[in-house]
């Protein structure tokens, strides 16, 4: 199975979830390189139980719990926030994007933008770069400045302007 | 092209996705030594302008121990010369670069085959004559851009060790080419002689997510 399939999978069990990180990104600019795991934000916290309910399967690797689906996928639950953004604010902005005749909801531009650029690990700042290069355009300042600091407002507007012509 | 200790001031820096080239002013100590090491770091291939005047990007791998910088520059200075080709954009035009192409592959796909940790997007091949390899696609109806998904790079370096150069050329590229850069040390960590430095989050992403 591939993440697509998976994250549509996902979405119809789970309803209540946005895709986040790597994934979200290839939802806006298209394919892109990633990992074989997804990330999301669920608005409420799932058991153990609920998870298996689901396929799932639940492992605990150097104390840390790690769920896949029955495929093998491996999913990151994020509950409270990603990157210091509240999910709540995550759910509000979220945008959905057809994947194949299904719909799913990702992260918005604007969040996950922001995310990337306060984790800013070499594969973030490719991430910002990429997405900046291609959707610079289409950003919503509006929502970035509710969702960022001043400074992290003028960064970004930055980043912006160096790849637009 | 030599190496010169005075151009890791970038370090001074925090990692990011653009910046200004005035930023460089204060940790070279002025703004003719500032412009000096930006034009330095963007003839070895670490930095590079962005379409806005005024402004630069850096590879993460100027972030890598100085010792390490002389490992990279063979790397650095292929991907400078790097030749981007495509057809119809997609996966057909990597298995048609592979059926054509003799040479060494590198990069997202050389990485996938040693890791299976992240898909590879675009077909890096290093070949002994970049311009009859490139006429030969051109005649297998490839066009020359920026966007295509089939790379070929001349050799530069030794190519004794090809994991370990495989190794290098993520480590150089950087960005998401840093995880496979990881992945690689976690997975044929005996066949380094030459490694970098990453953060121990990072190498435990990397560990957590590599296919069990």
């Amino acid at each position: 199975m591939n993440l697509e399939s998976a994250a549509v999978k996902i979405s119809r069990d789970l309803k209540e979830v946005v895709f986040v990180g790597a994934f979200a990104v290839i939802c806006h600019v298209g394919p892109y390189r990633q990992t074989r795991d997804l990330d999301l934000a669920l608005a409420t916290p799932l058991s153990d139980e609920e998870f298996e309910g689901l396929g799932c399967r639940i492992f605990h690797e150097s104390g840390k719990r790690v769920i896949r689906t029955g495929e093998g996928v491996k999913l990151d639950v994020y509950t409270k926030d990603i990157s210091g953004i509240p999910v709540s604010e995550v759910f509000e902005t979220a945008v959905v994007k057809r994947v194949g005749s299904d719909e799913i909801r990702v992260m918005c531009l604007e969040a996950l933008l922001i995310a990337k650029m306060r984790a800013s690990r070499p594969q973030d700042i490719e991430d910002v770069q990429t997405l900046c290069r291609r959707l610079g355009k289409t950003i919503r300042w509006n929502i970035v400045e509710t969702l960022a600091t001043p400074m992290e407002s003028a960064e970004l507007k930055n980043v912006v302007s160096a790849f637009s012509g | 092209m030599d190496l010169e200790p005075s151009l890791v001031v970038v370090q001074a820096l925090r990692q990011k996705p653009v910046y200004r080239v005035s930023e460089f002013f204060g940790p070279a100590g002025s703004r003719a030594t500032g412009y000096r090491i930006i034009r330095k770091l963007q003839e070895l291939g670490f930095a590079a302008k962005t379409r806005r005047r005024g402004y630069l990007t850096v590879r993460s791998s100027a972030f890598q121990p100085y010792p390490v910088w002389p490992h990279l520059l063979p790397s650095l200075r292929a991907l400078k010369q790097a030749r981007y080709f495509g057809r119809a954009y997609d996966e057909s035009d990597v298995n048609c670069a592979r059926r054509s192409l003799r040479g060494m592959v590198t990069l997202d796909y050389r990485a996938y085959e040693l890791t299976q940790f992240q898909m590879p997007r675009i077909f890096f091949v290093y070949v002994e004559d970049p311009e009859r390899q490139a006429r030969s696609l051109k005649v297998a109806g490839f066009s020359e851009g920026t966007k295509g998904r089939v790379a070929i790079l001349p050799k530069e370096g030794g190519f004794e060790n090809e994991i370990q150069r495989v190794y290098l050329d993520c480590l150089a590229f950087g960005g998401r080419s840093t995880l496979d850069a990881v992945a690689i040390e976690l997975l044929h960590a005996d066949q380094l002689s030459v490694r970098g430095e990453f953060p121990t989050d990072l190498v435990l992403k990397v560990r957590e997510d590599l296919p069990k």
